[in-house]
């Protein structure tokens, strides 16, 4: 089915842009809003998720394809992987390599960068319900993407989500100086400006073309 | 008795969780435009949290500190996915609508926050009610916002009519700059009315 | 509170099976439902282009058993069906696969026993913006498909004409109006039909 296949590069630049994994999604809005108070915290966290996405996203597509899917198993010796059927574990798998990642990667900062520990550390356990990160691996497998599709569609997921909330984080800086009608104040306010956000994002949508 | 009225109606305004804890923002917009999708998100949100809720609760003299994310996690996952095979098998075309935020109901904070917060410490009958008005709570907002939503963006709810003939339905409002700006809106309204109320 | 006595990886043990045999129950009992589910999806959408009305989900699936006649490759994957009425051929319906802005888009187009004429098109998934390109399932643009010709008249098997265009810019009876405002969906819809109706002039210079 080569005329389907989308290539890992144009992916890239629509989950980035055109297909922002938080602008027209709408996932990751929780700590989207809890932590663009401040640049350093919107900074860390979008670095974690860069990193988390990336990695569980490639993780779980070799899982989903070896492991999970119907049919996965095949490779097993003697036919035993055609009356298995593990599809029904995909979203408890995907959360369960969510979170164990999470934590090695943690404990693994924590004994030999502790510099990074200090910058990251916190909000890695915050990932763990971050919906951005299971929505992408969620939405590579409805989506259908190869190994490379997927890693392109991870990363470029976070870096999406970092540039919305670093862009998120420098507005808010300026929001503080200006008067907000005292109901908009706090999340009301930040909604609205991440709808004129979505917005200058629909502009990008002439440059992802699909050949 | 009065306490568990208390618990059951607190998250449904006062203690409202995606208002005024900013937890389960994600799916209230992304589900919302079709009321017909809302009610069933909603309906999912409610189940499990009231499964969790008791569940729990109910492991909770047994499950030791160190594990206990763990164990809230794969409750929560549990019941999530029971409910996506339940609606696969007897409501296939609103699961296709909903498509990945079923699942993703595993990572809306109400559920965990509720878990954490009330289910660890209260015993099963009140973690129940919890989950029930958390999961009220959350549903109302959800329809809310997609009666809005479909009404403005199709002109119609639940698939009848509504806008008269020849009024044309924005269909800006099923974007997602439409989402943010009508979900800000509707925040505006509910703090304002909070604010005046007390 | 006092600290339980069993240890913590026996209470994790006792509940992963706890739910994996939940889940393992629910997905056994309930298979077989769900297959029906995605097969009743496929052959409700066939029923409908051919015309018929107001089948029951098991009649739908009786219906498409006896009366479409599929058309496998050597790798499984369906090439067409066709449509048998009264033992004439009555439509041959052909699978589409394409790609939109977000993701792939499904769909089955139906064509006259003669391969010369579009009878209708559903669009089964996509992933396209509500709205805007999520319209290209929409019975108002897909109707501008119907009874339309794709090949210059006597040409016979020349090449396929017909084309969607953006919005507003058809000049004339080959060219069809996209959705305005979904320029790229317009544009993954028209090189998903091209594609099929090339496959469809094929099988035409194989069986007249």
């Amino acid at each position: 089915m080569s005329t389907l296949e989308i290539s890992p590069l144009t992916i890239l630049i629509a989950a980035i842009f055109t297909n922002n994994i938080l602008l027209s999604h709408y996932l990751g809005m929780c700590s989207f809003i809890a932590l663009s108070r401040r640049l350093d915290t919107a900074v860390g966290m979008g670095l974690a998720v860069t990193f988390v996405s990336t990695f569980t996203t490639g993780l779980n597509w070799l899982i989903y394809r070896f492991v999970l899917a119907k049919g996965a198993l095949s490779w097993l010796p003697g036919g035993v992987g055609d009356s298995v059927q593990l599809e029904v574990f995909t979203l408890i798998v995907f959360i369960a390599v969510i979170a164990a990642f999470v934590q090695v990667v943690e404990m693994a900062l924590e004994r030999y960068s502790p510099a990074m520990y200090q910058a990251l550390g916190i909000f890695l356990p915050l990932i763990t319900v971050n919906c951005a990160i299971l929505g992408v691996s969620l939405f590579m497998v409805i989506r259908n993407y190869g190994f490379l599709q997927s890693l392109a569609f991870g990363f470029g997921s976070g870096l999406g989500w970092l540039l919305a909330i670093l862009l998120m984080a420098g507005l808010r800086r300026r929001l503080r100086f200006s008067t907000v009608p005292r109901g908009l104040e706090g999340l009301g306010i930040t909604l609205i400006v991440t709808g004129i956000m979505a917005m200058a994002f629909m502009a990008f949508n002439g440059m992802v073309r699909i050949q | 008795m009065s306490r568990n009225l208390g618990i059951l109606t607190a998250p449904i305004w006062k203690e409202n969780p995606i208002f005024f804890h900013v937890l389960g923002v994600c799916s209230a917009l992304a589900v919302t435009t079709r009321v017909s999708n809302a009610l069933v998100m909603g309906a999912a949100v409610m189940v499990t949290a009231v499964a969790t809720g008791g569940f729990v609760s109910l492991l909770r003299p047994v499950v030791h500190r160190s594990v206990r994310l763990l164990v809230e996690m794969l409750v929560i996952a549990t019941f999530v996915i029971l409910f996506d095979v339940f609606l696969k098998a007897f409501a296939y075309p609103m699961s296709r609508q909903l498509g990945p935020y079923v699942g993703l109901i595993v990572t809306n904070c109400i559920l965990l926050g509720r878990a954490e917060a009330f289910a660890l410490k209260n015993p099963v009958w009140p973690s129940m009610l919890d989950g029930l008005g958390s999961g009220l709570g959350y549903s109302w907002v959800l329809v809310a916002v997609a009666v809005f939503r479909e009404a403005l963006g199709a002109g119609t709810l639940l698939g009848f009519r509504v806008l008269p003939d020849g009024a044309q339905p924005a269909q800006a409002i099923f974007l997602p700059p439409g989402a943010f700006f009508l979900m800000g809106i509707f925040v505006w309204v509910l703090y304002e009315v909070r604010r005046r109320s007390r | 509170m006092s600290e339980p006595r069993l240890p913590p990886f026996v209470v994790v043990g006792i509940v992963v099976v706890v739910c994996g045999s939940l889940l393992l129950g629910a997905h056994l009992g309930l298979a077989a439902r769900i297959e029906r589910n995605v097969k009743l999806e496929q052959a409700r959408i066939l029923v409908d282009l051919v015309g018929v009305r107001g089948l029951s989900d098991a009649e739908t699936l009786v219906f498409v058993a006896d009366n479409l006649r599929e058309e496998k490759d050597a790798s499984g994957r369906v090439l067409r069906w066709v449509y048998l009425r009264e033992s004439a051929v009555g439509a041959v319906l052909y699978p589409m696969e394409g790609k939109g802005l977000w993701g792939p888009i499904h769909g089955v187009l139906s064509v006259s026993p003669d391969l010369e004429t579009i009878l209708g098109i559903r669009v089964s998934r996509h992933e396209e913006t509500p709205g805007l390109g999520a319209e290209i399932e929409a019975g108002w643009f897909l109707k501008r498909f119907e009874g339309v010709r794709f090949t210059h008249h006597g040409e016979g098997c020349g090449p396929v004409v017909l084309h969607v265009v953006k919005a507003g810019k058809a000049r004339d009876e080959w060219e069809i109006d996209g959705i305005s405002g979904a320029t790229e969906t317009t544009r993954g819809f028209d090189r998903m039909l091209t594609e099929t109706l090339e496959r469809v002039q094929r099988d035409k210079e194989v069986a007249p």
